[in-house]
C-alpha cells in the first residue's frame, strides 16, 4: 500500500479512500501500529494497545466491504479512548496505581455505540491520574509530552489522546471533560475537542471522577470529524439516568445564515494580562470569522471570577465521595500487596492507630494507591463537606454555580436581544513546559480558567485550532531549520485555540459556525 | 477563613481513610491551605435567595423506572431498555435464576474481582 498520510488522515478522507479500496483496515490499523511504535517512546500517548480487538474489529469490516457492503462513515477508522473509559476486557486504569491491574468487564455506552458503527479501538491513552490535572504530568505512567514540542506539556487530562491526533496517531480519540479536560489540550496541541451539554452523552462506563461536571467527548483534526463522532456516541442511555435526547432544529448552515449569527464576546475574558500569543490567535479567528460576515457584540459574564473557587469546592467534594470505591478491596489489587497485615505496622503509621485489619488496607492501599494531586483533592473534597465547614463552602459554591449559569443564560436570552454563540479562548497561554507549574498546584488551577465556567454552566463548547496544522508545518519548518521536534521553538509557532460555547444541547450551533471557519481559513 | 493545621489534617486524613506519609505532610498543608485561602474570594458574593444549583443537568426531575426484574444479556448491543425484554419475577422459577446466575455480566464481574471462590468474592481477613 503507498504509503499514508497518518497526520493528516481524517474520518472522511479515511472512509472515501476505504471504499475506494486504497487499502484495507487491517493495512491501515498494521501502519498505524508500526507507527505508535515509532512514536509513542517520545510522546507516551499510549498507556496499552489493544491490538488483538483492533486486528478483529478490522478484519470484520475488511469482510463487510469484500462483500459489498454499505460502510458506516466510522466502520474501520482507528480511534484512541482515553483510558478512564470502559472497553470489556481490556485494561482500564485511570494512569492511576491502585486500577493497575483492573480489567473492564463491560463496554461504556460510548464504546457500545462506536462497536455497533464498527469503529475499530486502536488502544487506551495516558491521562493525568483520574482525570485531575491540567498538563498530562500527574500520570502513574509517566507524562505525556506535546508533539509539537516535547519539552513541553500536552495539557491534560485527556493529554494522551489529544497528544495521539495531534502527533497521527489516531485518526480521532475520545476525551473526558471535567474543567476543561478536552478543550484545554485541544488548544495546547493544535486540534479539535468538543466537551458536549451536560446530558449529551451517557457517562455509563466512564471512571467517575466528579460527577456533576464530566461529559466525554470527541478529539479530532476537523470539527467535521468532532461532529461525526459526537453524532455516533449522543443520545439517552438508561443506563445513566442524567443523559437525555434532546432535539434542537437540525440544520446544515449556509454561507447566507452565518451572517444573521451573533458571537458574545465576553469582557472578562479579554483582560489587558491575556497572553499576547493567545490574545492575536484569537483575535485572528474573530477577524476570519467577521469576514464570513458574522456580527460581534461585548457581552459581560460578571460572575467569571468565581469560577475557578466554585469548581475547585465542588469538584474535590464530588471527587472525594466518587474515589470512595477504591478501597483495596473491590477491583484488582495493586502491585504493592496490603492485605497482608503486618500487626506493627499498625502502631508504627503516623496516625492514629487503626481500629481493624481491615481499616488498615483501606489506609494503605489509599495512601500508596493514590498519586499526590489525587490525595490533595480527595483531602480537600472532604474538608469543604465535614461538619463545620460544609455550608461556608459547599453550599455557598453550589449557589454561585447557579449565579455563573445565570450569567450564561441571560447572555443568551433571545427576549431580550442576547447572542447566539460565545466566543473565548480555551486557554490563557499555549503549551507550558514541562515540570514548570508541577509544584504549584494553584497556577496549575488557574489554566483552566477558561474552561471551568462552562462545566459548571452544563454548556457545550468546542475548542478549535486558530490556525491550520498545514500552517503550523510551515511555522516549524521557517522558525527550526533543523527540523527536530525537541528543538527548542519560539513560543509564537505553538498552537492556540479559541472555543465557541452553545446553548444547552445546541452542539449544532458551534459545530456549524466551527465547520464554515475551518472551510474559510483552509482556502 | 479557616486555618487547616496539623490536626486537621489528621483528621480530615482519617475521614477520607488515607495513610499521609510524614514527610508529605508539610507540603500537603501549605498547598491545602494556598487553595482554601484562595477561596476568601467568595466571601463578597451575595447569594440571598440563590437556590442552590445541585448536579450538572438543566433538567430537574427525578428519574424513576418500574421496580422489576430485567434481563440484562451481554449480547445484547442494543442500549435502548425499551427492547430488553422484561420479564416477571418469580422467585420459585428456577430455570429464570439459573440463567441470571449464569448471565454472563455477573459471571464477568465476578471474575473481575481479586479473588473468587465458588462464585463469591473472597477478601482478605478483617477482624484480626
Amino acid at each position: 500500500m503507498a504509503s499514508m498520510d497518518l497526520q493528516s488522515l481524517t474520518i472522511k478522507k479515511f472512509h472515501n479512500s476505504l471504499i475506494k479500496k486504497e487499502f484495507s483496515v487491517a493495512e491501515a490499523v498494521g501502519e498505524f501500529f508500526d507507527y505508535i511504535s515509532e512514536k509513542n517512546g517520545d510522546i507516551n500517548a499510549y498507556l496499552h494497545l489493544t491490538k488483538n480487538l483492533a486486528l478483529s474489529q478490522a478484519s470484520v469490516v475488511d469482510a463487510d466491504l469484500a462483500a459489498g457492503k454499505e460502510l458506516n462513515i466510522l466502520a474501520g477508522v482507528p480511534l484512541a479512548i482515553k483510558d478512564n473509559i470502559l472497553i470489556e476486557g481490556e485494561s482500564t486504569t485511570a494512569a492511576s496505581k491502585i486500577l493497575q491491574n483492573y480489567r473492564a468487564s463491560y463496554d461504556a455506552t460510548v464504546i457500545k455505540k462506536l462497536k455497533s458503527k464498527k469503529a475499530v479501538f486502536l488502544g487506551k491513552t495516558n491521562l493525568d491520574e483520574f482525570a485531575m490535572g491540567s498538563s498530562g504530568e500527574n500520570s502513574a505512567f509517566g507524562v505525556t509530552r506535546n508533539p509539537h514540542d516535547l519539552e513541553r506539556v500536552p495539557g491534560g487530562t485527556s493529554s494522551g489522546s489529544v497528544a495521539a491526533v495531534a502527533a497521527g496517531m489516531a485518526v480521532a480519540a475520545l476525551g473526558s471533560d471535567t474543567g476543561g479536560s478536552i478543550r484545554q489540550p485541544a488548544s495546547f496541541c493544535g486540534v479539535v475537542g468538543l466537551k458536549p451539554t451536560y446530558g449529551s452523552v451517557s457517562r455509563y462506563g466512564l471512571i467517575a471522577f466528579a460527577s456533576s461536571l464530566d461529559q466525554i467527548g470527541p478529539v479530532a483534526k476537523t470539527v467535521e470529524d468532532a461532529e461525526i463522532l459526537f453524532n455516533a456516541i449522543k443520545g439517552k442511555d438508561s443506563f445513566d439516568s442524567t443523559s437525555v435526547d434532546v432535539h434542537p432544529p437540525t440544520r446544515g448552515l449556509k454561507i447566507e445564515d452565518i451572517k444573521k449569527i451573533t458571537i458574545g464576546l465576553p469582557e472578562e475574558y479579554f483582560t489587558e494580562s491575556l497572553n499576547k500569543e493567545v490574545a492575536d490567535g484569537v483575535n485572528k479567528a474573530i477577524e476570519n470569522l467577521k469576514n464570513l460576515g458574522v456580527k460581534f457584540k461585548k457581552i459581560n459574564l460578571p460572575n467569571t471570577k468565581h469560577a475557578l473557587s466554585c469548581y475547585y469546592i465542588i469538584m474535590p467534594a464530588e471527587a472525594s465521595a466518587n474515589l470512595a470505591r477504591y478501597d483495596g478491596i473491590r477491583y484488582a489489587r495493586t502491585n504493592t500487596d496490603y492485605t497482608q497485615t503486618n500487626t506493627d505496622s499498625l502502631h508504627k503509621s503516623a496516625f492514629s492507630q487503626r481500629k481493624s485489619a481491615l481499616e488498615d488496607i483501606y489506609f494503605k492501599t489509599r495512601g500508596g494507591g493514590f498519586g499526590k494531586e489525587v490525595k490533595r483533592r480527595i483531602i480537600l473534597g472532604t474538608f469543604v463537606l465535614s461538619s463545620g465547614y460544609y455550608d461556608a463552602y459547599y453550599t455557598k459554591a453550589q449557589k454561585v454555580r447557579r449565579l455563573i449559569k445565570e450569567d450564561f443564560d441571560r447572555a443568551f436570552d433571545q427576549s431580550v436581544g442576547g447572542i447566539d454563540v460565545i466566543l473565548a479562548p480555551t486557554a490563557p497561554t499555549p503549551a507550558f513546559k514541562i515540570g514548570e507549574k508541577v509544584d504549584d498546584p494553584l497556577s496549575m488551577y488557574l489554566s483552566d480558567i477558561f474552561t471551568i465556567p462552562v462545566n459548571l454552566a452544563g454548556l457545550p463548547a468546542i475548542s478549535i485550532p486558530t490556525r491550520t496544522n498545514t500552517e503550523y508545518t510551515q511555522t516549524n519548518t521557517e522558525d527550526s531549520p533543523h527540523k527536530s521536534a525537541s528543538s527548542p521553538r519560539k513560543s509564537a509557532s505553538l498552537p492556540v485555540g479559541f472555543q465557541l460555547i452553545g446553548k444547552h444541547f445546541h452542539e449544532i450551533d458551534i459545530l456549524e459556525i466551527g465547520k464554515q471557519y475551518e472551510l474559510a481559513t483552509s482556502r | 477563613m479557616a486555618k487547616i493545621d496539623k490536626e486537621i489534617l489528621k483528621h480530615l486524613a482519617e475521614l477520607a481513610r488515607i495513610e499521609i506519609e510524614e514527610k508529605d505532610e508539610e507540603k500537603l498543608l501549605k498547598d491545602l491551605q494556598e487553595i482554601i485561602d484562595y477561596f476568601k474570594e467568595l466571601k463578597g458574593v451575595n447569594i440571598e435567595n440563590v437556590e442552590s444549583m445541585t448536579g450538572g443537568s438543566i433538567f430537574l426531575s427525578n428519574i424513576f423506572r418500574d421496580d422489576d426484574l430485567m434481563q440484562i444479556n451481554a449480547d445484547d448491543t442494543q442500549i435502548n431498555a425499551d427492547t430488553h425484554r422484561r420479564i416477571n419475577v418469580d422467585k420459585k422459577d428456577k430455570k429464570i435464576s439459573e440463567n441470571l446466575r449464569k448471565n454472563q455480566r455477573r459471571s464477568a464481574l465476578v471474575e473481575s474481582f481479586p479473588e473468587e471462590e465458588d462464585g463469591f468474592l473472597k477478601i482478605p481477613p478483617v477482624f484480626k
